[in-house]
């Protein structure tokens, strides 16, 4: 009988956690497969081997950034082979950044227009990193620890999408204006 | 301690990200200050940052996802309850079995041995006043002749004198579907009954076991009276009275 209980307690504070995740963790996994249907199907085996998993989770511990580690060591595992991987953007020296306290109302448009387009062509460790940090407000240390790496890694590649993002920007908007 | 612009650029990302221990935040708050060019940096950055956030796609899972999940939840709950017992199924079964087993076994040891039970009844009718003995006697050699003539088997009045019990009268019984012979004996104001039969096809009650003599005593307590039962070259002999164990024993040993 206890086990029951036990059972029905943990099952129902499992739904509650993963329901007010659930945004978050299909954001990275659309991110990350860059296709609905696989991230659909990687939302529900993340959740599914979390609730299986659950007696493990340390309660009091941030099951936010628990999940996103399943989420993406599962992602790791199963899709990025059978995946292609975007094409590579080659990390030269970003030299010519533009002031961006002169971006203008129509000039932002144009750049939310195209920074979808430059994640989505990201390497999927860079496009995963700035959805962590940017969207769930992950720090270096909790980056870490779902990418599993040092933190020096973490801050590496936030330098560097930052700057790719940087340089995208200034070339689309120098283009659209030409 | 203090940073230039060039030891500044370093810390410029943590900062903005609030990751940067507070004494070094410090330091960087410190040169920005004074530092108007590193301030402007700091404020494109914070701009750009902020542009980010605000540009990059935010999709919500689908509804259907959520139904979806929560099935899956509900029916990997129900398998794993089921896994959970039916392992457990088969060891439960041969528990409650075993159990049950032990419990019957239990119940048949515990049950008054159905000699033993009979040969109570008897002593206490016998008490009462309402078995009427065959042959009124104390003379052993009398009682045991008039035995041999009303039994196909051959037993003899034992002379309890001795130990102080004396013989009153002898009858013929019936204990467990076998002709018993049936003696009354007196001991001090207390009532010894003795029963004499064939052995043979006798089951050995599963009483407490004592060896006086090198001879086995099986001995039994049932609504407050001794038995104790013993086989003597083919024939069973069971002593009942409220006599004590060992008096009872006492009397039987000899």
């Amino acid at each position: 009988m206890f086990f029951w209980a036990r059972n029905k307690s943990l099952k129902r504070e499992f739904e509650e956690k993963i329901l007010e995740h659930i945004d978050s963790l299909y954001n990275l996994a659309i991110r990350m497969t860059q296709n609905k249907q696989d991230a659909e199907d990687l939302v529900q085996e993340a959740s599914l081997r979390a609730y299986r998993y659950f007696d493990k989770f340390k309660p009091g511990t941030n099951f936010k950034a628990w999940i996103m580690t399943i989420a993406r060591n599962i992602y790791i595992n199963d899709y990025r082979k059978k995946l292609k991987e975007p094409q590579k953007i080659d990390f030269e020296e970003v030299q010519n950044s533009i002031g961006l306290s002169e971006i203008s109302g129509a000039q932002e448009e144009i750049f939310s227009e195209s920074i979808q387009a430059v994640i989505d062509n990201l390497p999927e460790e860079l496009r995963t990193t700035i959805i962590l940090f940017y969207v769930e407000g992950f720090s270096y240390k909790e980056l870490a620890g779902i990418m599993d790496i040092p933190i020096g890694t973490v801050m590496s590649r936030l330098y560097t999408a930052r700057q790719i993002l940087k340089k995208r920007l200034s070339r689309s908007i120098y283009q659209k204006e030409r | 301690m203090t940073i230039d612009c060039q030891g500044i650029k370093e810390y410029i990302y943590p900062f903005i990200d609030g990751q940067l221990d507070h004494s070094i935040s410090l330091l960087v708050e410190g040169h920005l200050y004074g530092c108007p060019l590193c301030r402007l940096e700091v404020e494109q950055e914070r701009n750009l940052d902020a542009l980010i956030r605000r540009s990059i796609p935010k999709d919500k899972a689908p509804y259907s996802l959520r139904e979806e999940i929560f099935r899956q939840i509900e029916s990997w709950a129900e398998r794993k309850n089921s896994r959970f017992f039916l392992p457990l199924l088969k060891p439960a079964l041969i528990t409650i079995t075993g159990v049950f087993i032990t419990f019957i076994l239990f119940s048949v040891f515990n049950k008054p041995f159905p000699v033993f039970s009979e040969a109570v009844k008897g002593h206490i009718r016998f008490s009462q006043g309402n078995l009427p003995m065959g042959i009124v006697s104390a003379k052993a050699v009398e009682v045991s002749r008039w035995l041999q003539e009303n039994l196909d088997f051959n037993v003899r009045a034992p002379d309890l004198s001795i130990q102080g019990a004396h013989l009153q009268g002898a009858r013929v019984c019936i204990l467990k579907d076998k002709r018993a012979a049936y003696l009354v004996y007196e001991n001090s104001g207390h009532n010894l009954s003795v029963y004499m039969f064939e052995a043979k096809g006798l089951k050995f009650p599963k009483t407490k076991i004592v060896n006086v003599n090198n001879k086995i005593f099986y001995l039994a307590k049932e609504k407050g009276y001794n038995s104790a039962l013993w086989i003597d070259g083919g024939i069973a002999c069971i002593f009942v009275s409220d006599l004590n164990e060992v008096e009872l024993l006492h009397l039987a040993s000899l």
